[in-house]
């Protein structure tokens, strides 16, 4: 398990469209999750333009990888991935 | 309930995005019959069942983003064109009443509790004894619920080991608070316009998203190519958008507002009018009073709970007094609500309060359709401020009761005031109003919110609440600190 930086962006068009929901990601993690996380926000990515299921606001990126279209569900396993090991 | 931000509100808001933006372009008229086709091409995936739905149903989002019920059509064949003029022309202001779009309704069965096909006609059989109204038999190695005993408790479904019942429900009929929605004989829901309150879950929780609210984005457009209307805006802004409240400002100007006011200027008088208006009711020997700002469940009380009526305050709403004070300040400026809320949109045609109402939705979407990111820009300061920031505690639950207790502490007059909350309209929530006016309930100022968690809940909201509660009270913090340094 190790640290991982967790960017939702917070660009108009991401923020609006999901965006500031994944901003309370923590509370649907594990509470043990909590400490490997350092959560936030940054100018927009310039991604917003594009409208395929997968490149498409929310935009957020994990340990500097870039993810569109992201929901809550989906950020949740992303982090559960990256975090890795048995968190305890 | 659906949570705040999902498919259909993404697809909802990119609509009006592609809308606004032909709008602002002004090439409207000549695109808008292509919208549909462009947005779900043949070759492209569908939401529902074929591309040609898809197309049919995007036509008439199109008619309620332009104003029009989509109930109000008497030819499939008009085109969108012919709408969208209508609605420039006359730059009307579309009633506040919500329409259903009867193609993407799904008729929704009936609700109550079923047995599935995990039912394994036990020999245990919780379901049957600890139902209490003996609605459960076993027939053919399965439990059967008698529809007609059913009370809908939910013991069976609680106590069976297989998890086989299940609650049918129909989203927006379980939403609504006051029973406004029926069927019509093919099943289709119908809103009774006597009853409906304006409260918009319906709206929010249909997850086929058949339940549109009018709006008035394509008049509010031109007025912003105009130039010289007014942006009212309501508390409940703060952290709808990213960055601060006064990012938002500067936004709304590049957007082509004129001039901004902060509603929370207007709440400032709603408090201090409530206050007054609370003490002469107790002493004319009326201990309960309800607040008057929440337009839903003041319509509620009107309509489903009469009795509660006279206990509610007669004080104007921060809405009103600011659309007053902007009308002195600016005048011949057009006002614009920008707000949560849609049941606002009734309160300003009886009180002339505002010309027209958008939601924070739809002004996100002009912010996405003019390209306007409010992270990146300068703070301003709005032409029209509230003092402290105490007011801008309207936008949740508590809030407003709490701006009014204050108050009246801090008369000098070693007065105190009891409140009570009702936060959330549904049908316990009537119960208790109509309890308090006939004497049963707590005495004090009864704040009541249609929206469970108040404005920063409500329909035409984009920031997740919990986001929303924390900018506000940043914001609320701020302008007490702005407040001590001043003086």
């Amino acid at each position: 398990m190790r640290t991982v930086t967790v960017t939702v962006c917070t660009g108009t068009a991401c923020y609006i469209l999901g965006g500031s929901e994944l901003l309370t990601v923590k509370e649907k993690l594990p509470k043990r999750y909590s400490k490997y996380i350092i959560l936030q926000g940054s100018s927009c990515m310039n991604r917003c333009g594009e409208r395929s299921e997968k490149n498409r606001p929310p935009y957020v990126s994990v340990d500097g990888e870039i993810y569109g279209g992201v929901d809550m569900e989906r950020l949740v396993e992303l982090i559960m991935e990256a975090v890795g090991g048995d968190v305890c | 309930m659906l949570t705040s931000r999902n498919e259909a509100g993404y697809l909802r808001t990119r609509l009006i995005e592609t809308i606004a933006q032909a709008a602002f372009e002004g090439t409207l008229m000549e695109k808008i019959d292509r919208i549909p086709l462009e947005l779900r091409p043949r070759s492209g995936d569908s939401s529902r069942c074929c591309v040609y739905k898809d197309r049919a149903v995007i036509r008439y989002r199109i008619m309620a983003l332009l104003g029009h019920a989509v109930e109000e059509e008497t030819d499939e064949l008009r085109p969108l064109a012919d709408y969208c003029l209508e609605s420039l022309s006359e730059r009307r202001r579309p009633s506040p009443s919500l329409t259903v779009l009867d193609i993407a309704c799904s008729s929704c069965r009936d609700g109550g509790h079923i047995v599935t096909d995990l039912c394994r006609g036990c020999v245990a059989r919780p379901c049957m004894t600890n139902c209490p109204k003996k609605a459960i038999t076993i027939i053919d190695g399965r439990a059967r619920i008698n529809r007609e005993a059913c009370v809908d408790c939910g013991k069976c479904r609680q106590v069976c080991p297989f998890e086989a019942i299940a609650f049918r429900t129909v989203p927006c009929e379980t939403a609504c608070p006051v029973g406004a929605i029926a069927k019509d004989d093919s099943g289709k829901a119908v809103i009774d316009e006597n009853a409906c309150i304006h409260c918009g879950r319906c709206s929010r929780s249909c997850p086929f998203a058949a339940i549109m609210e009018r709006s008035s984005i394509l008049p509010v457009i031109e007025l912003l190519k105009d130039g010289n209307a007014v942006a009212m805006i309501a508390p409940s802004i703060a952290g709808q958008f990213p960055g601060t409240v006064n990012q938002s400002v500067t936004a709304l100007k590049l957007l082509g507002f004129s001039k901004v006011a902060e509603v929370a200027a207007g709440a400032e008088k709603t408090t201090e009018r409530e206050a007054l208006e609370f003490a002469e009711r107790r002493s004319g020997g009326s201990a309960i009073m309800g607040t008057s700002c929440c337009p839903a469940y003041v319509r509620a009380v009107k309509l489903h709970a009469p009795e509660f009526a006279p206990l509610v305050s007669e004080t104007p709403t921060p809405l009103t007094f600011t659309g007053r004070e902007a009308a002195e300040r600016f005048p011949g400026a057009p006002r614009v609500f920008i707000g949560p809320c849609f049941a606002k949109k009734a309160e300003v045609l009886e009180t002339g309060a505002a010309e027209y109402v958008i939601t924070f939705e739809e002004l996100g979407a002009l912010f996405l359709a003019r390209d306007i990111d409010v992270r990146e820009l300068e703070e301003s300061l709005p032409d029209l401020r509230a003092g402290d920031g105490q007011a801008w505690g309207y936008a949740s639950s508590g809030g407003v009761a709490e701006n009014v207790a204050r108050y009246i502490g801090g008369s000098g007059k070693n007065l105190t005031c009891p409140t009570v909350s009702v936060d959330g309209l549904d049908r316990k929530a009537l119960n208790r109003l109509k309890a308090a006016a006939a004497g049963n309930g707590p005495e004090g100022l009864w704040e009541v919110m249609a929206c469970e968690g108040g404005c920063i809940c409500g329909p035409g909201t984009v920031g997740h609440p919990k986001i929303a509660l924390k900018a506000l009270e940043k914001k609320i913090s701020e302008g007490l600190t702005e407040e001590a340094r001043a003086s």
